[in-house]
């Protein structure tokens, strides 16, 4: 935690190094929270246990207002911010999880999730300290973030019983495991686009000239081809 | 079975080049596929994966 | 014979279920991603369509997929070959993802569906849009048209449809290659004024009302119609056969003017001389002339076929502006066109192709309803709220639930309106709709700013009684109107329309209407006139900006909370005001 604190503590000074810049993140911020509570919805709606049920939606709705109370920050920060206007929703994106992750591992997504944001809540809380709404809105959302954090473990517990560290373990697992692939689908992106343009500029050539002399350019009326559903693929 | 299905529909292409008079593109076609090979044994070394993009 | 009709991989993915040629279940994979416009796999929709037939994949005949793929590849290299050296971005990518995953697509759709890749079978892209507008049309004999963007290499079909005793055909009579397209001719300008491709179209439609076509010159100059209603492109204005993000060149700014920058505001009625009304112009000049060549094509088509109805498939037909001229002007009596006409529409006429065409299987009955999706049961909704203890009203009687709802329009109330099952479709016809009162100009200024959060200039449609269509609205001049169920088409709005629901006619005088015959807005709109003397309410989709439209009840809700509607309505149950969040 103390690691966390110091990296959000040395990176914020250059991430939130102005009003335009804090007005961004601010609307970055509403649009996850906006999104957290889309996927609380639809878990609250997936679930079939009542208690379960009415603390997803609780969940949803703080989130929910989280967004707005970001939102309404971005904007006192940068009045004239065209973002942040009249005619734009908070874009939300939600990510199906509970349908992807089932009812444990999205209960351990949740209590991980969360004790994150509270922590770095808290961090900005302290780096703020110049600006005193800023410090008071991510206190107080570090706090009501705490409860998320509880409900999520307990319930964890209540459900899984001693499984509840193998689905912990699990979303960490794949937390780390999804990380590891971006960074190698990035690379392959590279590689593969650097493979290609390659062919292009030296295999390309030849053929383009073929395609010139043998197939000139006709518009005009043709017929379809005669094969319609098939098995073949062409 | 995935490697026949594969070959099969190499081949199919390969058939509807040559159909539509294309013949020309067939050699185009061997290289793409040596190509997408290679790209296939770099994704293998677990470091690289499948890209996705969207076109158009 | 139990078919699924897939499509999927360039925009739009859905999946339909035809058993014995009875439409039971369609979807875009959207809908349940929240993606918009979602182009993977559409194995949400297709485990609702298995699941509202009560059926698994085994019992599945076959699976049909909405196009030829190999011959997408092919375009795809003669295209780059063609335009070389230009087109190195674009080739990288693409070739990329073609190389990697779509050449492979058929043992990624048996291994994600968990079905045998023996019962997977291919259709042609634009004869699977055929199908999808013949095959739901109330004809047994129609010229077909087919216009969009590009399938495989066609970018616009002509076809002949006859179901007889011996089963159904679609007969080939021509079409028109890439890059010459009505469609992408369409997307690039739209591209120029600023929108997003594939979704802006509408836009420019409703911007097109506000502009005189002044451009209409230029246009002739980057599109030849030629005497066989054949159309040709300039390739110099366009880039969309290279380049993967633009699609114009800076010939086309040259001759049109600066394009608009995405996200540029502007209000209109613009001053003469502005940029804006400059963009209202090339709308008004593009509109123009895709109804002008939309009847040359018509026109072609009937001369080919002899045929006296029309059924029309592909995005472009979803231009209902064109459709009405059609309808008035052209040389059929009658036209239909299928309501999810764009690339969704695909999945089903893939389906419905398998039934009737290859397995001869007589036709049933024609399309008369689009809620082909997804049905949340009350008692889930009422579970569902109960259990999250959110305060609402349960109405056991029905009519109490509509004088309810109608007493609140009419006294200017704004709701969302959650029935049934959701429909097929980019339109909102009842099942999944946000509604207001149509008499009140404010009304539709407040649901663009403060619940949908659209560009003020977009107009909103209204929903008809059936027995008051006339009152309102100006029927067609010849033959059978198939359009209106479905909003596909538009109408001059009459003198009584224009003074008393102006909430619903555009600028131009014209409403993109929707009949409604039966079914929960029909019961609504009877208490509404009975309260007000108007059987029409504001009818838009329940989604806010890029989203797509709501599915189930939580998104229904998640909708409710991000935005100013003062009620929502979710099958028989009523939930009141925003819930306090701040």
């Amino acid at each position: 935690m103390i690691l966390f604190d110091s990296i959000v503590r040395i990176a914020a000074p250059v991430v939130w190094r102005n009003d335009a810049e804090i007005a961004k993140k601010l609307e970055e911020f509403s649009a996850t929270e906006a999104g957290s509570a889309l996927d609380m919805l639809k878990a609250a709606e997936l679930e079939t246990i009542p208690r379960l049920r009415r603390l997803f939606f609780r969940h949803a709705m703080d989130e929910a207002r989280h967004a707005r109370m970001f939102e309404a920050m971005a904007r006192a920060t940068r009045p004239g911010r065209i973002a942040v206007s009249e005619y734009t929703p908070i874009h939300a994106r939600r990510q199906n999880l509970f349908a992807n992750l089932g009812r444990a591992r999205f209960l351990a997504f949740v209590h991980l999730a969360e004790k994150d944001g509270e922590q770095h809540f808290r961090s900005l809380a302290r780096h703020f300290d110049d600006r005193p709404e800023l410090a008071e809105l991510f206190a107080t959302l570090a706090d009501e973030e705490r409860f998320h954090v509880r409900y999520a473990i307990q319930n964890l517990l209540r459900v899984e019983g001693a499984n509840a560290r193998k689905a912990l373990r699990g979303v960490r697992v794949a937390s780390a495991w999804r990380a590891w692939r971006r960074q190698g689908r990035a690379i392959g992106d590279r590689l593969a686009r650097l493979t290609l343009a390659i062919v292009y500029l030296f295999v390309l050539p030849i053929f383009a000239l073929a395609q010139k002399r043998l197939e000139p350019e006709k518009s005009g009326w043709k017929a379809a081809p005669t094969a319609t559903v098939s098995r073949r693929q062409f | 079975m995935e490697l026949k299905q594969k070959l099969g529909t190499l081949g199919e292409l390969v058939e509807l080049l040559i159909a539509n008079g294309r013949w020309w593109l067939v050699p185009m076609l061997a290289i793409l596929i040596g190509a997408a090979l290679l790209l296939m044994v770099l994704h293998a070394a677990e470091y690289v994966a499948p890209f996705v993009y969207s076109i158009f | 014979m139990r078919a699924l009709g897939i499509s999927a991989y360039f925009h739009d993915s859905a999946a339909a279920l035809v058993e014995d040629g009875v439409i039971v279940a369609a979807a875009q994979e959207e809908r349940f991603t929240r993606i918009k416009h979602d182009a993977s796999l559409p194995l949400n929709a297709v485990k609702m369509c298995l699941d509202t037939a009560g059926v698994d994949m085994r019992s599945i005949d076959t699976v049909v997929f909405y196009e030829k793929p190999l011959r997408k590849f092919e375009r795809l290299m003669v295209t780059h070959l063609r335009e070389f050296p230009r087109g190195i971005g674009q080739f990288s990518r693409a070739m990329g993802t073609w190389l990697s995953k779509r050449l492979w697509m058929k043992g990624e759709i048996a291994r994600e569906l968990g079905c045998d890749v023996e019962k997977i079978v291919f259709s042609d892209h634009h004869l699977s849009h055929a199908a999808s507008a013949f095959l739901c049309s109330p004809f047994q004999r129609a010229a077909i048209l087919t216009v969009d963007g590009v399938g495989e290499w066609a970018t616009t079909s002509i076809y002949r449809g006859i179901s007889d005793a011996d089963g159904s055909r679609i007969e080939s009579l021509g079409e028109l290659h890439f890059p010459h397209s009505i469609g992408l001719l369409y997307s690039a300008i739209t591209a120029y004024l600023g929108f997003t491709v594939n979704e802006g179209e509408y836009k420019v439609m409703g911007l097109a009302a506000y502009g005189k076509p002044r451009f209409l010159d230029e246009f002739c100059k980057i599109a030849t119609i030629a005497e066989d209603a054949s159309l040709s492109l300039d390739p110099r204005y366009f880039a969309y056969a290279w380049h993967s993000e633009k699609s114009f060149t800076s010939h086309l700014e040259a001759l049109l003017g600066p394009a608009r920058v995405p996200g540029t505001a502007f209000d209109l009625p613009a001053p003469e001389g502005s940029s804006a009304q400059r963009w209202a112009d090339v709308a008004a000049s593009l509109q123009a002339f895709t109804e002008r060549y939309m009847l040359v094509l018509a026109r072609h088509a009937q001369k080919l076929t002899g045929e006296t109805c029309l059924a029309m498939a592909g995005g472009v037909a979803l231009n209902s502006v064109a459709n009405r001229r059609l309808m008035d002007e052209g040389p059929f009596t009658e036209l239909f066109v299928q309501p999810a006409a764009g690339d969704a529409g695909g999945a089903l006429g893939a389906a419905l192709l398998a039934c009737h065409v290859v397995d001869k299987q007589p036709r049933g009955a024609p399309m008369t309803s689009a809620f082909l999706g997804e049905e949340h049961t009350g008692a889930s909704v009422r579970r569902f709220l109960d259990d999250c203890r959110v305060k609402h009203t349960s109405f056991a009687d029905r009519s109490a639930l509509y004088k309810e709802v109608a007493n609140r329009l009419a006294s200017g109330e704004i709701g969302g309106w959650f029935q049934g099952r959701f429909e097929w479709g980019p339109r909102a016809l009842g099942g999944r709709s946000i509604l207001a009162d149509p008499r009140d100009s404010a009304a539709r200024e407040r649901v663009n700013r403060k619940i949908k959060f659209r560009e003020p200039f977009r107009p909103f449609a209204p929903a008809v009684l059936a027995e008051e269509h006339d009152r309102w609205f100006v029927p067609v001049s010849q033959g059978g109107d198939h359009t209106t169920r479905f909003m596909c088409s538009v109408a001059p709005a009459t003198e009584e329309a224009r003074l008393k629901i102006p909430a619903v006619v555009h600028v131009d005088g014209t409403s993109r209407v929707g009949v409604v015959e039966s079914g929960p807005l029909h019961e609504l709109l009877l208490e509404f006139r009975a309260r007000t003397g108007i059987g029409v309410l504001l009818n838009t989709s329940m989604n806010l900006k890029d989203e797509p439209i709501c599915g189930s009840p939580a998104e229904a809700y998640g909708t409710f909370l991000r935005s100013d509607l003062d009620f929502l309505v979710l099958e028989d149950c009523l939930i009141e005001r925003r819930p306090k969040w701040n």
